[in-house]
């Protein structure tokens, strides 16, 4: 598949179903495509994003994803900050 | 007792959404096999809870639920109303 | 087709009603950058779409935006619910109400009734999925503007789900560009057409 530049772990493929899968424990595992190769003028280019871990199901939908890599809370200038409950 | 219906239903929710996450992330990258069997599984543990809370709590799904007698797919509360739906802040 | 699940994709639960923030959210409903033209956007243009992945994503993500447009359509009828006569008046929900007493009506925060022309079906791949990553990030500036407009926090939290949602569908916009980018030039043509 050449769209995917980087492929995960091997080994993550065997996890059973356990409270803490979704925290699969992995070695080094980058989330996200690193180098773009074939690049034109005039053409917008995203990174793939790479699944390396997932957030527990109650906590994603709290955050609005399953992906660390894609989750970038919104920092309100008007307001006072209040304490973010997963940070 | 609707207690215990909100927290199952925040449950299910919660599964719920991340196969909706991961769906979209498979859309995009087909060949991803650890993304595949995460979302088959949670597809799997979703079901599960799916039946159990239809079982307690009447029917989902529209066309797709069977019902018990009287038809209950018609009772209240619907999902656009505050007494259906859980807390999902504050108390996790 | 579509089945209907008889629940939210994410709880609204707003215990105090605020007509006001009503008006303001209702754009997310009914506005240039809301969930049914989000919605009809993309279902309208999957027909026309290239390769497997984008004419997925175009399908789902569209179908994820009609669950928004319930969480949004949730969020303004809670807010006005039980709401007096008086405080109808003092907020500025008056021209509203006097339209479409507390019905949810797909509408702008300007009052505009929703339209079509909020949306392109352009039948060219690229030229469409360029149009769905800007929708996208202009759903998220307005959830932004709603969110510094907003001080209650069981308004705040589905806002801060519905913006997240719009990063996610732009990745997954993004890297359905590339995959339809490298088609095309793999094929060397720049046509649409269904293969
Ligand atoms: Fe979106």
């Amino acid at each position: 598949m050449p769209y995917n530049v980087i492929t995960t772990d091997t080994n993550m493929s065997q996890i059973q179903p356990m409270p803490n899968e979704y925290y699969a424990p992995t070695g080094y595992c980058i989330p996200q495509e690193t180098v773009l190769t074939n690049v034109k003028l005039a053409n917008a280019y995203v990174p793939f994003q790479n699944l390396c871990t997932t957030f527990p199901p109650v906590e994603s939908l709290s955050r609005g994803t399953a992906f660390p890599e894609l989750y970038s809370p919104y920092r309100s200038p008007d307001k006072p900050m209040k304490t973010p409950r997963y940070e | 007792m609707d207690k215990n219906r909100q927290k199952l239903l925040k449950q299910l929710s919660a599964l719920d959404f991340m196969a909706v996450d991961l769906n979209l992330y498979l859309d995009t990258h087909p060949y991803d096999r650890d993304a595949l069997l995460r979302y088959n599984s949670i597809v799997m543990q979703a079901n599960a809870l799916r039946s159990y809370y239809e079982r307690m709590y009447g029917p989902l799904y529209s066309f797709r639920s069977t019902s018990d007698y009287p038809w209950r797919w018609i009772n209240n509360p619907w999902p656009w109303e505050y007494e259906f739906n859980f807390k999902l802040a504050g108390e996790e | 087709m579509w089945i209907y699940e008889k629940k939210l994709e994410y709880p609204v639960k707003i215990k105090n009603p605020n007509p006001k923030m009503a008006k303001y959210i209702i754009t997310q409903y009914g506005g240039p950058d809301g969930e049914l033209a989000a919605s009809l956007r993309y279902l309208s243009q999957r027909f026309s779409m290239v390769t497997p992945q984008a004419r997925a994503t175009l399908n789902d993500i569209g179908t994820e935006e009609l669950a928004h447009l319930e969480i949004v359509g949730s969020m303004v009828r809670q807010l006005m619910d039980d709401v007096s006569i008086e405080e109808i008046k003092e907020s500025d929900l008056g021209a509203y109400y006097a339209d479409h007493d507390k019905a949810v009506y797909p509408i702008s925060a300007a009052g505009n009734p929703f339209t079509a022309a909020y949306i392109q079906s352009k039948g060219d791949p690229v030229t469409d999925l360029y149009e769905d990553m800007a929708a996208e990030q202009k759903a998220r500036s307005t959830y932004e503007w709603l969110i510094n407009l907003a001080d209650d926090p069981d308004v705040i939290e589905p806002l801060k789900f519905l913006r997240a949602r719009e990063v996610v569908h732009f990745q997954r916009f993004g890297e359905a560009l590339r995959i339809v980018q490298d088609k095309l030039a793999e094929k060397k043509f720049y046509v649409k057409k269904p293969e």
